[in-house]
């Protein structure tokens, strides 16, 4: 049989891309048997590399939410740019329509429309922006208390807090922890106004931490709407959103921040009853080494 | 000090900007000039001392903290205003360093404008 023909046949009959890649190198001619003994040698345990990698969950998704993060970070400087100039003259000229046509609130209220939209725009490139400045984080220790507290003064002042029940329990004694605090302030204040706006006519917004073995364990939930089971595994995927004008960037962002701290934050949620989200912070984080060098 | 003695030199390159700017600050009674980049800023500012001179960080020619370094040698007690849309750390803390009076981001508020222009005024009274 003719090369040609071995090779069409062996990619025919190939059983998964292990075989295809062995039977394919067992016809390339290499004279020397041992150089050829050596290769299928050295492809072999390659691929059983390769074959480990993939089995480990979750890794192929990992690396595509990697992927999208770090392209969109290229991305946003950017953008950010040549967009907020034009945003800028849009909301410049609404504001000074505003103060000209004073006695036509007809005019008024939609120019007002006009005004909220550039403010909505540019939140969005706020968050690519966000985003985009993760970097590694910057260490020092840090009590996670005030952490927590600073948050909630920054969020409170919102509207949509107005009816929120905030009720705080933080274990005393807990640890400092090596952190970067602005990092994970924004990862509360992201969870803070999520579960906020989950419950629009009002609710309680529960904030516990407490330690436990050699984590510290923060778990922040709401009263709100809850979210269904098939969204609650895209939720941390970056542009995922089930809020009508939501980006979608804010928990992809959270996650990523908190796994740069070798931490792990999961989510647990009833339609109706509401949504539950568990930060964990080791005291002690070899991986963060290895992210700081 | 009266708005009208209180001169403002405005500096960017995005037109509706620049002339939406200006529109305001008049109506407000300021002395309103206006510059698309920053070499024609410098030529203005050769022939007009400034109280205050708002600038954007990146214009087509030079950018704005040369600029407010090169106005300084006619106008001494101009205030700079940094505008951007983008934080560039470096240029904006290059900005305070040489005395600049604040850093507005971009897209902006017109009362966040028009209060730091009472603030320079009240620090030249």
């Amino acid at each position: 049989m003719s090369e040609y023909k071995q090779i069409l046949k062996i990619i025919q009959m190939a059983k998964n891309k292990h075989d295809l890649i062995v039977q394919l190198v067992a016809v390339v001619n290499i004279g020397d048997k041992n150089q050829h003994n050596e290769i299928v040698t050295k492809l072999n345990a390659k691929l059983a590399e390769f074959k480990q990698i993939d089995s480990q969950p979750g890794s192929s998704l990992k690396s595509i939410h990697s992927a999208r993060l770090s392209a969109m970070g290229q991305m946003a400087a950017a953008i950010s740019h040549e967009l907020r100039n034009p945003l800028s003259g849009i909301k410049v000229a609404a504001e000074y329509l505003m103060r000209k046509l004073k006695n036509h609130p007809d005019a008024i209220d939609i120019i007002l429309n006009i005004h909220n939209e550039v403010i909505f725009a540019n939140n969005i490139i706020t968050n690519i922006l966000d985003h985009a400045r993760i970097g590694n984080p910057s260490l020092e220790k840090t009590n996670i208390k005030s952490i927590i507290e600073e948050a909630i003064i920054t969020i409170s002042q919102q509207g949509s807090f107005n009816n929120i029940q905030i009720k705080k329990t933080i274990a005393v004694g807990l640890p400092d922890l090596d952190l970067d605090g602005l990092q994970i302030k924004q990862v509360f204040m992201n969870l803070f106004i999520n579960a906020a706006e989950a419950m629009v006519g009002g609710g309680v917004l529960t904030i516990n931490a407490e330690k436990k073995e050699d984590m510290v364990k923060v778990e922040i939930s709401d009263t709100g709407q809850g979210i269904e089971k098939n969204n609650l595994e895209k939720l941390f995927e970056p542009f995922f959103s089930t809020k009508v004008k939501g980006v979608g960037l804010g928990l992809a962002i959270s996650k990523e921040i908190i796994e740069n701290h070798c931490g792990e934050i999961e989510v647990e949620s009833k339609v109706g009853k509401g949504t539950n989200f568990t930060i964990s912070l080791p005291f002690i984080h070899d991986c963060i080494k290895k992210i700081s060098r | 000090m009266d708005n009208k003695n209180f001169s403002v030199l405005v500096v960017d390159d995005e037109q509706v900007v620049r002339e939406t700017v200006k529109k305001i600050l008049f109506d407000e009674g300021f002395n309103v000039f206006v510059a698309k980049d920053g070499n024609s800023a410098i030529e203005v500012a050769r022939n007009q001392n400034f109280h205050a001179a708002l600038l954007d960080i990146k214009l087509p020619d030079i950018n704005g903290i040369e600029v407010f370094e090169k106005i300084k040698v006619f106008s001494p007690n101009v205030k700079a205003v940094i505008m951007t849309a983008y934080e560039i750390k470096e240029l904006v803390n290059r900005a305070f360093e040489l005395g600049a009076f604040a850093c507005l981001h971009k897209p902006f508020d017109i009362k966040k404008l028009l209060k730091l222009l009472n603030d320079i005024k009240q620090e030249n009274e």
